[in-house]
């Protein structure tokens, strides 16, 4: 029961098996976890505000909770288009933006017969400039529109992975682009946001955060799944498990982290998945001698072995 | 971020979005109708509001108020003499040639009429002044000014690296004397990717800062990432530094990380111990290490947590000392870095 009005109003739980829909990209990998995502009221919440407020939304939490996958799916569901980075120790702030290939411009004034424009005309589109202006940059050189989602859709929503990748001065250089949705390009021209793009960000929380950038943005922090989830989770990818497998993962998966709590292993639901999959596709089951290899091979984590003669 | 000067800052008007109010709380209001549950909730995700803690599933009752306590008598404070004899405490011996055993007479406190609870025997200066256990814990304060702990911090450890902007000045001198372009020159920026060594000097001497130590391992893997900071506990030598990162916890000789990665050592160079004229031996550990670190490479910076006028001037010429202290700001931590850089000759 919710007293609000929801913008962002998604099943919570999709219809198992969700079925890969038409027009988008091939749906392998974390697309596929991104059609079939179950929510909780909480995370539906923090999208809501987030799109009410015009704020970035910050996720947190531990790697495998799904941090990533939200975006992809918000965006679907919103039907917008979607830009999404993966943020690395050398991403700075104006890569977001807009990049110079330099690199192309001496190629061209080295080889003969080749007009070289200005620097500027060497100009390429982050995924910022995309998200807020695809016209403008459109018409920049010959780059294609990144976007993994809807096409044409007039708004659209940026994935920054992991944030906390970066040098501590990026997210603090990235306040103005994300919190009035404007900046300038190498000739000084604006690039503005006719509509506000939904903004998520993701954190590992490997580094801490600016003070300045956590007071721009809704934050939320997705919180580890429990056994029932994990097993909804399966269903709603993959259907409705007959064999007790779901079960039998989810109790090996558990298991394991009781056993170790101040190693600070978590269940991660990609890994869960990735170990129900395989046990899928190749058949193989709790009893069969290969099941603790494949355990072993999905997860991080040390697996109990099945007892003898299980099945 | 490295602009070019001839380029504009990609959002140079400062005119930026201020921080979460209660503005976005009435926007959340508005466009969302929402109630006062979703309200809270999106305090809370906000930052505008702590979250509630969880309910107690069988809450007590309120606890009577404390009986008001009795303002303490002068007689509390300083017990009487009463002339006896305590048999348990240790026996004293006087100085010189005088071996008979002498026995403190005990501090006995007169009996009050009070009902409260008997006092514990006064058996040392702990007992005098006791730890102020049941005080309400203050958070602990680094020594750093708290608002400038993460600028001096990531400038500490910033080593420059080649960034995204071309060179051109090394590009056209390049071209000019018809030299091959293998790898376009880049103009250096600022990174903490390469990481950082932490060595925390654990002699005696450095007891007094030992929390401000463990304060400062913590701030700076919240700077610079966890798996980016390798934490050394030096005591017993420099050949025998103990890794506090990893499982590991056995004595090794002392390595410098590979290149220029930025080497931070809390320390007081041993101005304490040099102040009763006992210290002599670590000097040359210090200067070894700095050796170590300039043949690597790496730029060292010595956080010491005694003023300027105190350190040793062998240090000062031979490593780049900074104050540890609230005064430091980003502006010192950026001169030091520059001269640490200058010390390890770093080349981007």
């Amino acid at each position: 029961m919710t007293d609000y009005t929801k913008i962002f109003n998604p099943p919570l739980v999709p219809a198992p098996p969700h079925a890969p829909l038409a027009g988008l990209p091939e749906q392998v990998g974390d697309r596929a976890a991104a059609i079939g995502y179950v929510y909780d009221e909480d995370l539906v919440l923090a999208v809501n505000v987030a799109l009410a407020t015009g704020r970035p939304l910050l996720l947190r939490g531990r790697p495998g909770t799904g941090k990533s996958s939200v975006a992809r799916n918000v965006a679907l569901h919103l039907k917008r288009r979607f830009y999404p980075r993966t943020v690395t120790s050398r991403t700075q702030a104006r890569d977001l933006l807009w990049t110079v290939d330099d690199v192309s411009r001496l190629s061209d004034a080295t080889a003969k017969d080749q007009q070289v424009g200005e620097r500027a005309d060497y100009v390429e589109p982050g995924v910022l400039w995309w998200a807020f202006a695809p016209g403008t940059a459109a018409a920049r050189r010959g780059i294609p529109d990144p976007n993994e989602g809807e096409p044409d859709a007039a708004e659209a929503v940026v994935l920054l992975d992991e944030i906390d990748k970066a040098d501590p001065d990026v997210p603090n250089d990235l306040l103005e682009p994300l919190g009035l949705y404007w900046f300038r390009d190498i000739r000084g021209d604006v690039v503005k946001a006719s509509t506000a793009p939904l903004i998520i960000l993701t954190t590992n929380e490997e580094r801490d955060l600016p003070k300045a950038f956590l007071r721009r943005c809704v934050s939320h922090t997705l919180p580890l799944p429990s056994r029932g989830k994990l097993r909804q989770i399966a269903e709603v990818r993959f259907g409705p498990d007959g064999s007790g497998l779901y079960d039998e993962v989810v109790q090996v998966l558990t298991a394991a982290e009781e056993n170790e709590p101040e190693a600070g292993v978590d269940v991660s639901i990609a890994e869960f998945l990735d170990a129900v999959s395989a046990a899928r596709q190749l058949g193989i089951r709790p009893g069969n001698p290969h099941w603790d290899m494949l355990l072993e091979a999905t997860t991080a984590k040390p697996v109990k072995p099945h007892p003898p003669g299980a099945s | 971020m490295p602009f070019s000067r001839s380029e504009p800052h990609p959002h140079s008007d400062r005119s930026s979005r201020p921080e979460n109010s209660a503005a976005d709380l009435l926007r959340v209001a508005g466009r969302l109708a929402a109630g006062s549950q979703t309200l809270r909730a999106a305090a809370v995700m906000l930052g505008l509001a702590e979250p509630q803690p969880a309910a107690t599933p069988s809450p007590r009752p309120p606890a009577p108020p404390p009986a008001t306590p009795r303002p303490p008598l002068a007689r509390d404070r300083h017990p009487r003499w009463t002339g006896q004899v305590e048999d348990t405490v240790a026996e004293v011996r006087p100085a010189g040639d005088d071996h008979r055993t002498v026995r403190p007479a005990r501090l006995d406190p007169v009996e009050s009429p009070s009902t409260e609870p008997p006092r514990p025997a006064i058996r040392s200066v702990r007992d005098l002044f006791p730890p102020p256990a049941t005080e309400p814990s203050r958070p602990p304060v680094p020594l750093f000014e708290p608002a400038h702990q993460r600028a001096v911090l990531s400038t500490l450890v910033s080593v420059d690296r080649a960034g995204n902007e071309l060179d051109f000045d090394t590009l056209v001198e390049r071209i000019a004397t018809r030299q091959p372009i293998g790898q376009p020159p880049r103009l250096p920026a600022p990174t903490t990717r390469l990481g950082v060594q932490l060595l925390l000097d654990r002699r005696p001497a450095m007891d007094p800062f030992r929390h401000d130590q463990r304060m400062l391992t913590a701030a700076l893997r919240l700077v610079v990432g966890v798996d980016l900071v390798e934490v050394l506990a030096v005591r017993g030598g420099l050949d025998r530094a103990v890794p506090l990162s990893g499982i590991r916890r056995k004595p090794v000789p002392y390595r410098p990380g590979l290149g220029p990665r930025a080497i931070l050592l809390a320390s007081d160079l041993g101005i304490a111990r040099q102040a009763t004229g006992r210290d002599t031996t670590w000097q040359a550990d210090w200067e070894r290490l700095a050796e170590r670190a300039t043949e690597a490479g790496a730029p060292l910076v010595v956080l010491n947590p005694y003023p300027p006028a105190r350190w040793p001037g062998w240090a000062v010429r031979a490593m780049t000392v900074m104050h540890w202290d609230r005064s430091a700001d980003a502006g010192q931590a950026r001169q030091a870095a520059r001269r640490a850089a200058a010390f390890a000759r770093i080349r981007p």
